[in-house]
């Protein structure tokens, strides 16, 4: 294992700003792992120092000529003061991309990490939505014309999501991987500023598959659980195959559905509750027959908001 | 005539209310047309899109007074929007105060939506802008950046705007190049719709620069009387208009972190290698840096907020007229 720093900028008054890499193997380069691009990505850190822990003590096993790079924390800023975005002026690395390195400072970041993973054939990014709930875990992938379906379904996660990129998110590292030709794909699950212990597992294990179907890890070395066997089929989905819920009402959520589970058509999966005389304002039933993919999860909603995505 | 534009159920016992203030006129400038016949001439003022900026919170009000004290003059439609984030301007955040959004890219129908409630204050708010003969959007840069009274558009629309935005009494007009994550901005959006629209920036983030305020004003009532909105036989002259494009601007991105202490005013003239501030150290006292205009030219941006970073923005100079002072 090599440890280096990416990239070091000074503050006034907090200790130099620093993103370390650890790179894995020799030769080419191969898989790069970025993660804890926002404060709120804790679950992505995890699942990264997990990975960067199981290289060590596995690095001789990686094929020759393979390289690997992990990045765990891209903004341990904004992670060690539990804020999603920038502390400075509130920007989002992640809308940076490609980066400008005589720019504004997370311009000058992503630009730095940019340069740090282009290279490489296969791009991992263990990301998050802004949404205020809670997702199943999946991969993530942009429709641009290079082929990363094939890429995201050897995670062996339960879903990949094939989602066309909004205006802003042309500012991605996933959007811009994929543009200098890095097969690209995200991993989000869980919430924002959130560790969910199986969802952490989950995510590990499905890099570790990943890792093994591309050949940069030998079957041998890997848990038994993440080994990819043929039963362990991602279901691709598409923005329109995502049936969304929204609440025709504001309030108290009361849910116990947890994202993952099976939901029937026209089962109540949640209630909005009057907030101060404690009545149902609305019951919200499952449109149709399926998985809860995303589930709202804060105490107190608003009206038009998401409450469940339903795949 | 109050109307709420957007009308959304808060969790404990509040709205989420977007109000407009429309200020209406039926009698028609011509006495030979039917005023049941004739569509009313309509320009829209809008801001608070970003809470945190306060500028257009003035110009709103100041329009409303002088509409109101000399109503007779009014030959069409004045729509006032004064607080299209109202919990942001509640809040002082610049974004959508709970999902840290900002609306200004939430614009555009077609996109994806993070929320829906966020997608129905934008739809909302642009349905019932569009087909406004003008729509003048007022931002106040931000927090960071105290900018003098400008016009910002993308290339694509200048040739529409142009014409109109030289009316508006602002120092400068910015003719940018087109940027893609600008689409889902309320103003492309409409633009797009064939709704002209107008960006101004001026001032600063969390302040009232009255001066702007007022000059601007008075570009907004000169507009009006172009578009046969405001009676005013004799309007007084306006400020004929920088015209800048792209190549024209240097940035000067900080080098180094510490305390910005700048050495020249805002809006000035300044010659190649001038000194515009100096980075120090507040720990040591230590100077780390001295900030030299790269070229002459007029500083059109200049840092306001004192705590920077390598790479923050401390000053936009406009390089093709080196003379102008204020």
């Amino acid at each position: 294992m090599k440890t280096e720093v990416i990239y070091r900028l000074a503050s006034m008054s907090r200790e130099d700003y620093q993103i370390h890499g650890y790179r894995f193997g020799s030769g080419k380069p191969r898989v790069a792992i970025v993660a804890g691009m926002r404060g709120s990505e804790a679950q992505g850190l995890y699942v990264a120092a997990k990975l960067v822990q199981y290289l060590k003590q596995n690095e001789q096993a990686i094929a020759s000529g393979s390289e690997i790079l992990v990045i765990p924390s891209v903004n341990p800023y904004s992670l060690n003061t539990v804020h999603r975005l920038w502390p400075l002026d509130h920007t989002d690395i992640n809308r940076m991309f490609p980066g400008y390195s005589k720019g504004e400072t997370t311009q000058r970041i992503a630009a730095a990490v940019m340069e740090a993973v282009q290279d490489y054939e296969l791009g991992v990014n263990l990301t998050s939505t802004p949404h205020p709930g809670k997702h199943v875990v999946h991969a993530r992938i942009h429709r641009l014309g290079t082929d990363s379906v094939e890429a995201a379904v050897a995670f062996g996660l339960p879903f990949v999501h094939e989602h066309e990129a909004n205006p802003q998110e042309t500012g991605s590292l996933n959007y811009n991987w994929q543009i200098w030709n890095t097969r690209a794909v995200s991993l989000a699950g869980g919430r924002g500023f959130e560790i969910d212990e199986d969802q952490v597992l989950e995510l590990f294990h499905g890099v570790l598959r990943f890792l093994v179907v591309q050949g940069v890890l030998p079957k041998n070395v890997v848990p038994v659980e993440a080994l990819p066997l043929q039963h362990r089929h991602s279901r691709v989905v598409q923005d329109t195959d995502i049936c969304v819920v929204t609440t025709p009402r504001a309030g108290i959520f009361s849910t116990r559905c947890r994202p993952g589970d099976s939901v029937q058509a026209g089962e109540v999966l949640a209630e909005i509750l009057d907030p101060h005389v404690g009545e149902v304002r609305y019951e919200i039933r499952s449109p149709i027959t399926g998985t809860a993919f995303y589930v709202y999860r804060a105490p107190l909603v608003y009206e038009k908001m998401i409450a469940l995505m339903i795949v | 005539m109050i109307e709420d534009i957007v009308d959304l159920e808060l969790p404990v016992a509040e709205r989420l209310v977007i109000r407009r203030n429309r200020l209406q006129n039926s009698t028609p400038l011509s006495t030979t047309k039917s005023e049941s016949t004739e569509k009313l001439p309509r320009i829209a003022i809008v801001t608070g899109v970003h809470g945190d900026e306060l500028e257009g919170q003035y110009v709103c009000a100041l329009i409303a007074q002088k509409v109101q004290a000399e109503f007779a003059r009014l030959r069409g439609i004045v729509d006032i929007y004064p607080a299209i984030n109202p919990l942001g301007i509640d809040a002082i955040e610049r974004s959508i105060p709970y999902l840290e959004l900002d609306m200004n890219r939430y614009f555009a129908g077609e996109q994806e939506r993070n929320d829906s409630y966020i997608a129905h204050m934008t739809d909302s708010v642009t349905e019932s802008l569009a087909g406004a003969d003008l729509v003048v959007d007022i931002h106040a840069s931000n927090i960071y950046l105290r900018e003098i009274p400008q016009i910002r558009m993308d290339r694509n629309t200048a040739e529409r705007l142009l014409p109109l935005a030289r009316l508006m009494n602002v120092d400068f007009v910015w003719i940018h190049e087109a940027i893609t994550v600008l689409k889902s901005t309320l103003a492309h959006t409409l633009n797009s719709r064939n709704t002209p629209t107008l960006v101004v920036e001026m001032g600063v983030g969390m302040r009232i620069t009255p001066v702007y305020c007022h000059e601007l004003v008075q570009g907004i009532f000169r507009v009006m009387t172009h578009l046969g909105i405001w009676d005013d036989p004799d309007p007084s002259p306006v400020k004929v208009p920088i015209e800048c494009k792209e190549g024209e601007v240097s940035y000067i991105n900080s080098p180094a972190a510490g305390l910005f202490l700048p050495a020249v005013e805002h809006w000035i003239g300044v010659a190649q290698g001038e000194l515009l501030g100096r980075i120090v150290q507040p720990l040591t006292g230590e100077v780390v840096s001295e900030i030299r205009s790269p070229g002459a030219g007029t500083v059109f941006t200049l840092r306001e907020y004192p705590v920077v970073m390598e790479g923050s923005l401390l000053a936009r100079v406009f390089t093709a007229a080196p003379e102008l002072t204020k």
